[in-house]
C-alpha cells in the first residue's frame, strides 16, 4: 500500500471535484495482495414490526423480504437474517423491560456496570464489558490510523446510551456531526500543502507529548480508582496520536466529497455513510459503527405520528395508517443500510469490491417495538467478509446473542468459544456465516 | 440523626402486586437522567407513608462523622471549561460542537461517575484548544512586546498562565514540560506560535481539565484531610461561579489564608454577591428542571405552530431569569420559587402566556401572571413543555418530575414483558379517561399511583405549557389531583394548589438540599457526609436558598476529603 504521503499527493492531484466513481476508477490499481477484512456494526433502537421483516418460504434460501426490509431486496443474495436471537442479558438488571439503558446490552452481551458509592448505593454507570466492535478493534489495534470509527446519525452521546464500549467505564462516543467527521478523517489529508500538513502533525505531536507528560506526573499521585480514569484519558490520547500520524492507506482511496450542506437527517446519514465507506477503502480503519438515533419526527417521510415516533412505536400497528407509517419509518433505516451496501459495493477492490471484504452486522435493541421486547430478535448479516454467504433466512429459536457474536468472531479468524456473559452461553452457533 | 433518605424507600415504587421491600438489595434500574438512588442501609419504614421525621435530632454535641468524605475525580463540564478559557485567555471557549453533550446524573452535569475521556473527546479537546489559541490577542495577553519576545518573557507568561490554568502554582517538573515545549518549538513556530502550543498543552492537561484534589495530609484531623487552599479555591469558584478562580481567590490561596473559616466565609459572600453566581443558579435550575434539552424538543407543528427552538430557548431563559430573580433579588425562598405570581417575558412569551407584551418585543419585562393559572416554576412553560409529548400532555412525566426531582423519590422501570403500549389518542376521551388503566390495573398502579394522580393536576396546561380550559373535543379539563405520598398527601385541584401544598412539605425542602449536593459534589451523599448534610438541612430550615448556598462551602464535606491512597 502507498504511504500516507503518496496519498496526500494523490489528493492534491485530484482536488477538482470529479465524481467519486470516476476518481476511484482512475486511482484503483490491480491488486495481488489479499484485502483486509472489515467489520461494520449498524445499530439502532425502537425495534420493528417483526411480522413485517420476512416471509419464510420452503427452505432457508427461499424467503421474501417483508416491507420493512424491502429496500434491501437488491442485496438479498448478500445478506442473512439471523432470527430467533434472545438478548437474555436484559434480564440481569432487575425489573426491566428494556426501557432505559437497554442498548448497553445489545452489543456487549453483558449486564450493566453498577457503581457502589460510599453510601453503599449501587447505580448503573454503563455497560458491563466491551462491545463486539471494540473486541475486534482491540485485536486489530495499530493496523490502521483508527482502531475503530463511530459514525452517528442523531445518536445519543450520553454514556448510558452508548452502544460501543471499550470496557468497564469506557464508552466510545459517536460523532454525529458530518462536518467534524470530515475534518477529522479527510480534511486533514486534502487540499493543504504537504509541508504544512507535516508541520501541523509535528505541532500536534509536540503538544500531545507534553499533555501525556503532565498526565504522567499527576497519575501516580491520585487514588487507584482515579488513576483508571487518567489511564483511559492517556490511552485515548495515544489513539489520537496514532490517528493523526496516520498509516498506510488503501489504493482506492480518495476524497469522498460528502455533502455537508444538507443537514437534514437523511442528508447527514448519506454523508456519514459516504465517509464510512471511504474510511474502509482508505484503510483508515477496519472496524466501524454506524449508530442511528430515535427520531421524534420524520419530516422527510410522508408519515403522521400524532404523538411522536416513540409513542407510535409503543402503539404498534394499532391502525392500518399507523402500521403503514411505522413500516415507512422502520424501512427508512433499511434504506440507509442498503445505501451503505451500495456504497461499499461501488468501490472496487481487487477483482471484487469493498463489500466483498466487509462483514456488516445490523442489530436492533429490541425485537417488537411496541413492548420493547428483547427476545426473538433478528440480526442481519451482509457482505462477503469473514466468509459470509448470504441469501439465507435462519431461525435460531431463542439462542443467546453472545453465542451469535462468538460465531462471528470465529468467522473473523478468532478462536472465541463464547462472548459476553458466559452464564448465557450455550455453545457457539453454527451455520451462521455459511 | 437526620437522614438523607428516610423517604426514598417509602417512595420507591413496586410494580404490580409485588411486595414493597425496604431491604431489597437488588439494584434498581432507572434512568440516569431521572433516577434516584436509594440508600441500601436505610432503616426507613416500609409502609407507604412518607417518613416526615426530618427534625427529630436535637443535637447536643458536635456531630461525630462516620469516615471522611469521598472525593472521586471529576472533570470540568463543558460550560466550566468554556468559561474558564474565557477568563484565562479572553477568547470564547471552543468546546461547542467539539465535545459530546455533558453526561448527566439525576439531571446534573459534572458527575464523578461519568468521567471517561474517549478518543473522540481527546480529539475534540485538541481541536478546541487549537481554536482557542488561534483567537488569542497576544499583545494583550503577554507581559512583553510579542515582536521582541524572549525566553524571559515566555517563562514569565508560562508561570502566570500556568498558575491560573492549573489553579495553583505549577510544580517545577510541570513547569519544565511547558518550558521544554516552548524551547523545542520556538525555532520552528516562532515566539507566539510556540507559546500557542504551550497554551494548547495547558488546556489539555489533566491539571486544567480535572479537579485534582490531593489534600494536605500534613494538616489531617484524624481521617479528615483538608483540601489545600488552592483546591478549596477551585471548589469554591466552580461551585458558585462555574468557572476558574479569579485573582483574589488565587491570592488568598497562595498565602494560605483561604482555609481560615472566616476568610472562606467572606469569600463565599463575595462570590454570591457577584453576577457570575447567577449563572450557576441558572445552571442549577435548568438541570434540576430537566431543561437542558428543551431547545431540541419537538412539537406537532400542526397543533402547535408557535412552537420553535427560539420559543423553547425563550422559555428556558424565562426560567433562568425567574429563578435568579427570586433567589438574588427576591425573598430567596424555595417557597417563592414554587409560588411566586410573577415571571419575566419578552414579546414572544407575552403572547405565549396571554399577557401584555413589552413595548420592545426583544426586551424582558417582569409581569404578574393570572393567580388562578400560574404559580412559580411548576407552572412555567419550560417545564410544562418539556414534560409533555409532541401533541399531548404527559401526566406521567409531569408527575414523575414531582416525584423524582422535588421529592427525590425513586421510580423503577416498568417490569419486563409488561405491555406498556400507550392508550391511543381519542378526542372524545379526556386524558384522565385514557390513562384510567394506570390507576385501576394493579399491575400499573404500583408505580403509576406515584405519578399519574399528581400529573393529572397539570391538565390545564397544554403540551407547550399554555393554559387551557378544554381538551380534545371541547371536553372540560378536570385537573383534580391526588398527592399520594408524603406528609401532605391528599387531594388538590390544579398545579397552583399543588405548588402551595409542596412548599409546606419537609421532604421537598430536604430534597432540594440533596439536589444541590448532587450538583456541587458530583456524587451522592454518603454516611461520611451526614454531619455536613445535617448542617445543610439546618441551614435550609427556613427554606432560604441564599443561606443554603452560603452554607454549602462551609461544610466539612466541602473542605475535607479522605486520605488519598495512590
Amino acid at each position: 500500500m502507498p504511504s500516507r504521503r503518496a496519498l496526500l499527493r494523490a489528493f492534491g492531484a485530484s482536488l477538482t471535484a470529479m465524481p467519486l466513481l470516476e476518481s476511484l476508477g482512475r486511482t484503483a490499481h490491480a491488486q495481488d495482495a489479499s484485502f483486509p477484512t472489515r467489520l461494520v456494526i449498524v445499530t439502532r433502537s425502537q425495534g420493528s414490526l417483526p411480522e413485517q421483516l420476512v416471509t419464510p418460504g420452503t427452505s432457508e434460501t427461499d424467503f421474501t423480504l417483508g416491507p420493512i426490509l424491502a429496500a434491501l431486496a437488491p442485496y438479498q443474495s448478500r445478506l442473512t437474517l439471523c432470527g430467533g436471537i434472545d438478548d437474555a442479558t436484559n434480564t440481569l438488571d432487575g425489573s426491566y423491560n428494556g426501557h432505559t439503558r437497554c442498548l448497553l446490552h445489545t452489543w456487549t452481551a453483558q449486564g450493566m456496570d453498577w457503581a457502589v458509592g460510599s453510601d453503599g448505593v449501587a447505580s448503573p454507570v454503563g455497560a458491563g464489558g466491551p462491545s463486539l466492535d471494540q473486541v475486534v478493534a482491540s485485536r486489530w489495534a495499530g493496523l490502521c490510523a483508527y482502531d475503530s470509527l463511530e459514525f452517528g446519525v442523531g445518536a445519543s452521546t450520553q454514556n448510558t446510551q452508548a452502544y460501543s464500549w471499550k470496557g468497564l467505564g469506557q464508552p466510545v462516543h459517536v460523532e454525529n456531526s458530518p462536518d467534524a467527521m470530515y475534518e477529522r478523517l479527510f480534511q486533514d489529508l486534502v487540499g493543504a500543502d504537504p509541508a504544512e500538513l507535516a508541520a501541523r502533525l509535528a505541532r500536534r505531536e509536540a503538544v500531545l507529548g507534553a499533555v501525556k507528560a503532565q498526565i504522567g506526573l499527576i497519575s501516580p499521585k491520585v487514588s487507584a480508582a482515579d488513576r483508571l480514569k487518567l489511564d483511559t484519558h492517556l490511552a485515548s490520547i495515544e489513539s489520537l496520536e496514532q490517528a493523526i500520524a496516520g498509516g498506510s492507506v488503501g489504493d482506492t482511496c480518495t476524497d469522498p466529497f460528502p455533502d455537508l450542506v444538507d443537514t437534514s437527517t437523511p442528508g447527514k446519514s448519506k454523508a456519514m455513510i459516504d465517509m464510512l465507506a471511504m474510511s474502509l477503502a482508505c484503510d483508515l480503519t477496519r472496524v466501524a459503527t454506524l449508530a442511528f438515533g430515535d427520531y421524534q419526527d420524520w419530516p422527510w417521510l410522508d408519515v403522521d405520528f400524532p404523538s411522536g415516533w416513540h409513542d407510535a412505536v409503543h402503539a404498534g400497528p394499532a391502525t392500518p395508517e399507523l402500521e403503514d407509517d411505522l413500516i415507512d419509518s422502520y424501512g427508512w433505516y433499511s434504506e440507509q443500510l442498503a445505501y451503505l451496501l451500495a456504497a461499499l459495493d461501488a468501490i472496487p477492490e481487487g477483482d471484487g469490491t469493498v463489500l466483498d471484504h466487509t462483514l456488516i452486522v445490523y442489530g436492533n435493541v429490541f425485537n417488537q417495538g411496541s413492548n420493547h421486547g428483547h427476545t426473538g430478535k433478528t440480526y442481519l448479516l451482509a457482505g462477503g467478509g469473514a466468509g459470509h454467504v448470504g441469501g439465507r433466512n435462519l431461525d435460531f429459536g431463542g439462542a443467546a446473542h453472545g453465542d451469535l457474536f462468538a460465531a462471528l468472531l470465529q468467522g473473523l479468524g478468532f478462536s472465541d468459544t463464547s462472548f459476553g456473559d458466559t452464564a448465557f452461553a450455550n455453545g457457539v452457533l453454527t451455520g451462521v456465516l455459511s | 440523626m437526620m437522614r438523607w433518605t428516610p423517604l426514598l424507600f417509602a417512595l420507591a415504587c413496586s410494580p404490580g402486586d409485588k411486595a414493597e421491600s425496604a431491604d431489597d438489595t437488588v439494584p434498581t434500574s432507572s434512568d440516569t437522567d431521572t433516577d434516584t438512588d436509594a440508600d441500601a442501609d436505610t432503616d426507613a419504614d416500609t409502609d407507604t407513608d412518607v417518613d416526615t421525621d426530618t427534625d427529630t435530632d436535637t443535637d447536643t454535641g458536635p456531630c461525630e462523622p462516620s469516615g471522611a468524605p469521598d472525593a472521586p475525580l471529576r472533570m470540568l463540564t463543558t460550560d466550566q471549561i468554556d468559561r474558564s478559557v474565557f477568563d484565562l485567555l479572553a477568547v470564547l471557549g471552543g468546546t461547542a460542537g467539539r465535545l459530546p453533550a455533558d453526561p448527566t446524573v439525576h439531571g446534573f452535569e459534572g458527575s464523578a461517575s461519568t468521567v471517561s475521556v474517549s478518543q473522540l473527546m481527546a480529539d475534540g479537546l485538541m481541536r478546541a484548544s487549537e481554536d482557542s489559541t488561534a483567537a488569542i490577542d497576544w499583545a494583550a495577553l503577554l507581559p512583553c512586546d510579542p515582536a521582541s519576545g524572549d525566553s524571559v518573557c515566555a517563562e514569565s507568561f508560562i508561570d502566570d498562565l500556568g498558575r491560573r490554568a492549573f489553579r495553583r502554582p505549577m510544580e517545577a517538573d510541570e513547569r519544565q514540560i511547558f518550558v521544554d515545549l516552548f524551547t523545542a518549538m520556538e525555532p520552528i513556530e516562532g515566539f507566539e506560535g510556540s507559546l500557542a502550543l504551550v497554551v494548547q498543552a495547558m488546556l489539555q492537561s489533566p491539571q486544567f481539565l480535572y479537579r485534582i484534589e490531593l489534600g494536605d495530609p500534613s494538616q489531617a484531623q484524624g481521617d479528615h484531610v483538608p483540601l489545600t487552599a488552592h483546591e478549596l479555591a477551585t471548589r469554591l469558584s466552580l461551585l458558585l461561579w462555574g468557572r476558574t478562580p479569579d485573582e483574589e481567590l488565587l491570592a488568598l490561596a497562595d498565602d494560605g489564608t483561604l482555609t481560615d473559616p472566616a476568610v472562606l466565609a467572606a469569600q463565599v459572600d463575595r462570590l454570591l454577591d457577584d453576577p457570575r453566581a447567577r449563572e450557576v443558579v441558572g445552571d442549577f435550575v435548568e438541570q434540576w428542571m430537566g431543561l437542558t434539552d428543551l431547545d431540541t424538543t419537538a412539537k406537532d407543528p400542526t397543533a402547535f405552530p408557535t412552537w420553535s427552538p427560539e420559543l423553547a430557548a425563550d422559555l428556558r431563559e424565562e426560567t433562568r431569569r425567574f429563578a435568579t430573580d427570586v433567589i438574588f433579588d427576591g425573598d430567596g425562598s424555595l417557597h417563592a420559587l414554587l409560588t411566586a405570581d410573577h415571571t419575566f417575558v419578552n414579546g414572544a412569551l407575552a403572547d405565549h402566556y396571554g399577557v401584555t407584551p413589552p413595548t420592545d418585543p426583544d426586551a424582558w419585562e417582569r409581569v404578574t401572571l393570572p393567580a388562578a393559572e400560574r404559580s412559580g416554576l411548576l407552572t412555567q412553560g419550560s417545564f410544562l413543555a418539556d414534560a409533555a409529548h409532541s401533541n399531548q400532555t404527559s401526566i406521567v412525566h409531569r408527575g414523575l418530575f414531582v416525584f423524582e426531582q422535588l421529592y427525590c423519590g425513586e421510580q423503577q422501570d416498568p417490569p419486563g414483558d409488561l405491555d406498556i403500549t400507550l392508550p391511543p389518542l381519542d378526542d372524545d376521551l379526556s386524558t384522565r379517561e385514557r390513562y384510567a388503566r394506570h390507576t385501576q390495573d394493579p399491575l400499573c398502579s404500583g408505580c403509576h399511583s406515584s405519578m399519574d394522580p399528581i400529573g393529572l393536576g397539570f391538565e390545564h396546561y397544554d403540551p407547550i405549557g399554555r393554559w387551557r380550559d378544554t381538551e380534545g373535543n371541547a371536553i372540560p379539563v378536570d385537573a383534580s389531583g391526588v398527592l399520594t405520598y408524603s406528609s401532605q398527601a391528599g387531594a388538590f385541584y390544579g398545579a397552583v394548589e399543588l405548588a402551595g401544598l409542596l412548599t409546606a412539605v419537609p421532604e421537598v425542602q430536604e430534597c432540594f438540599v440533596l439536589q444541590w449536593f448532587r450538583m456541587g459534589w458530583g456524587r451522592e451523599p454518603g454516611e461520611s457526609d451526614t454531619c455536613s448534610t445535617d448542617e445543610l438541612q439546618a441551614a435550609f430550615a427556613a427554606g432560604d436558598v441564599p443561606t443554603l448556598l452560603r452554607t454549602l462551602p462551609l461544610t466539612d464535606s466541602f473542605r475535607f476529603r479522605g486520605e488519598v491512597v495512590p
